[in-house]
């Protein structure tokens, strides 16, 4: 069965389809170093943390890297960076394959399909992509699968723009980027990606506050609601403050990438994905500023994933991405099995290409 | 009615232009027949730029009248011009031949002033006017063009271009690249944790995913569903069609009986 992973700067998240369900396996990208003892060992066994250990460094791995973060007040690490395969961490790849191997698994059959989302390359950074998809990429071959990138934004229109025939806009703020796409009918029109996330506003709040950035992003999942009142000093003020400016520098970038292309004229659903639109109040935010910026397409709503906080809905933002590429990937697996024979090989390493669509005067 | 009108005024312009051409010629002949020098008869000179002046005044006020299309304001700005003009001829016809001190300053300069004015106004707005109209005419004209350039293109055409655009926007701009990057086999240097021996726990939502149904339609133009009214007519069918096949071999051979007896 075909399966989609996302692979992202704070998650890595893997979806497979079940009998009428879907299943998510999610491990937190991160980890956190420890000096190593008999007896931290046996807590951290004890506790089923997961941890690697070298000589006598413990790293610990995923959520738990955080909650220690937040006890020792440690920095913890993070192998990836902006949303790519981060240069500065020398353990990042080994890291990186070993959360991949764990929520992905082995393929339950040969050639197995996985698509995996892949960062558009940035509009105000000099980052190339290219590196962190073909290393992302190998990691999964090596494990069996076939598989093909698709753009982070594109599996945002596909997992929650079906209603509009897959014309609209997927934004997915993550941690360390921001991916947009504009979808006509499935196909991309316009892609790019912004070098922000949310870990630009932990970092601009930390800066600000003088606080840990691992207690800003701690506040900002756990006691935080985007509004216009706040208390004078708050972190949530200055998160709210970071959001908006976030939320301004996407949308005036969408805007001068819009203007640059000549748009079909049709009525464009905006979705909003990804770990950063998890605040309550985004939404409105987002539609205010959406308001204010005056794109040079006509938008008719603003959907967001729904957010459940018991964290048991596929609808949550979070795992809109990897059921995103999901969807393209039992797409992709039915397409090959109506195929011919001859036909049957998928192309390895080859993108997701919707079929060209063919254009017909309706009159 | 607006034909007539149109006429009337178109008339009435031409016969302004000419009596004010009329006017100035008279104006000069006049002059010419009289010798007219700074010397002569304040009378002479009086008669001789009371024709000039009204002539001018009548040409600049046929010139206006002829411009197709006037802007807001026009009539009264025309009007305006000619009754200055006229103000000012018939002071200077009347303060003229007074000598001086009457045709001397202040008076002068308020005469002039108003004459001035007066042309000023008719012809500043015949020369606004013109040039307006030739501004509008060009824009009408490359307007006229940039459409006849849209006409041009085929709804067949346009749609190629689409089409053209779109596979381009799928294979040139999709930027992943085709380098297979395969990793040799390597070991951990690291132990792994007891954690990392079990299983990734997973959250299971029920989900039937019906967007890969609607991908697939708006990729290909295709649907596929699944149709059990239509499995069980098509058995439904077969089963018919073979009870019909049998029940035609019994027939047949019966009907062999009924041709053996009918031999008999």
């Amino acid at each position: 069965m075909a399966k989609g992973l996302d692979v992202g700067t704070m998650n890595i998240i893997c979806a497979t389809k079940g009998n009428g369900s879907i299943s998510f396996s999610q491990q937190r990208n991160a980890f956190l170093e420890m000096e190593s003892t008999d007896l931290t060992k046996q807590m951290l066994d004890n506790g089923r943390v997961l941890y690697t250990q070298r000589g006598s460094i413990l790293n610990v791995l995923g959520e738990d890297a955080f909650k220690f973060s937040n006890v020792f007040n440690k920095p913890i690490r993070r192998p990836m960076k902006q949303g790519i395969i981060s240069p500065e961490e020398k353990d990042s790849i080994p890291m990186i394959k070993l959360i991949i191997e764990r929520v992905l698994g082995l393929p339950e059959k040969k050639n197995e399909i996985l698509y995996i989302s892949v960062p558009a390359n940035p509009v105000d950074n000099q980052l190339n992509v290219l590196y962190h998809g073909k290393t992302v990429e190998a990691l999964a071959t090596k494990l069996g699968y076939i598989t093909y990138p698709i753009d982070e934004g594109l599996s945002v229109v596909y997992s929650e723009l079906s209603d509009s025939n897959f014309t609209g806009i997927g934004i997915s703020i993550g941690a360390g980027m921001t991916n947009v796409t504009v979808a006509y009918m499935a196909t991309p029109i316009v892609s790019f990606s912004i070098a922000r996330g949310g870990d630009w506003i932990d970092e601009q709040v930390a800066i600000a506050t003088g606080m840990a950035k691992e207690r800003i992003t701690s506040i900002k999942e756990t006691d935080f609601t985007l509004g216009s009142e706040h208390e004078i000093g708050s972190v949530q003020g200055a998160l709210a403050v970071y959001y908006d400016a976030l939320l301004t520098y996407v949308l005036q970038h969408l805007k001068r990438k819009l203007s640059e292309t000549a748009p079909p004229d049709a009525e464009f659903q905006v979705a909003i994905a990804g770990g950063s639109t998890r605040a309550k109040g985004f939404a409105e935010m987002f539609e205010n500023r959406l308001k204010e910026t005056d794109l040079p397409i006509r938008i008719s709503s603003v959907k967001k994933s729904r957010f459940n906080t018991s964290g048991t809905d596929s609808k949550d933002p979070i795992y809109a991405i990897a059921r995103g590429c999901l969807i393209a990937a039992l797409s992709k697996e039915a397409s090959l099995e109506t195929a011919p024979s001859t036909e049957n090989q998928p192309p390895k390493y080859s993108s997701h290409k919707p079929e060209p669509i063919v254009v017909t005067n309706k009159s | 009615m607006v034909s007539m009108k149109s006429k009337i005024s178109h008339y009435f312009a031409s016969m302004a232009l000419l009596s004010g051409f009329l006017l100035a010629l008279t104006g000069i002949v006049y002059a010419l027949s009289v010798h007219l020098t700074r010397k002569s008869d304040p009378g002479e000179i009086a008669i001789t730029y009371g024709f000039i002046g009204f002539g001018l005044s009548l040409i600049l006020t046929g010139i206006n009248l002829m411009i197709k299309q006037p802007k807001e304001y026009h009539l009264h700005i025309v009007g305006t011009g000619l009754i200055l003009n006229c103000i000012g001829v018939m002071a200077f016809l009347a303060l003229y031949p007074q000598g001086y001190p009457v045709w001397g300053y202040p008076n002068v300069t308020y005469v002039a002033a108003i004459y001035a004015a007066g042309v000023c106004l008719l012809a500043g707005n015949a020369f606004a006017n013109t040039v307006l109209n030739q501004i509008e005419e060009r824009a009408r004209q490359l307007s006229e063009i940039e459409s006849e350039k849209v006409k041009s293109h085929s709804e067949h055409e346009i749609e190629r271009e689409v089409q053209r655009t779109l596979e381009k926007s799928l294979t040139v701009k999709d930027g992943f690249s085709k380098f297979n990057m395969e990793l040799k086999d390597a070991e951990y240097d690291f132990i792994l944790g007891k954690g990392l021996s079990e299983s990734e726990k997973k959250i299971t939502i029920q989900d039937e995913i019906p967007e890969v149904e609607n991908l697939k339609f708006a990729s290909t133009g295709k649907y596929t569903a699944l149709d059990e009214g239509l499995d069980s007519a098509s058995l439904l069918l077969a089963r018919a069609t073979s009870t019909l096949s049998k029940g035609k071999e019994t027939r047949g051979a019966f009907n062999r009986k009924t041709k053996f007896f009918r031999r008999h």
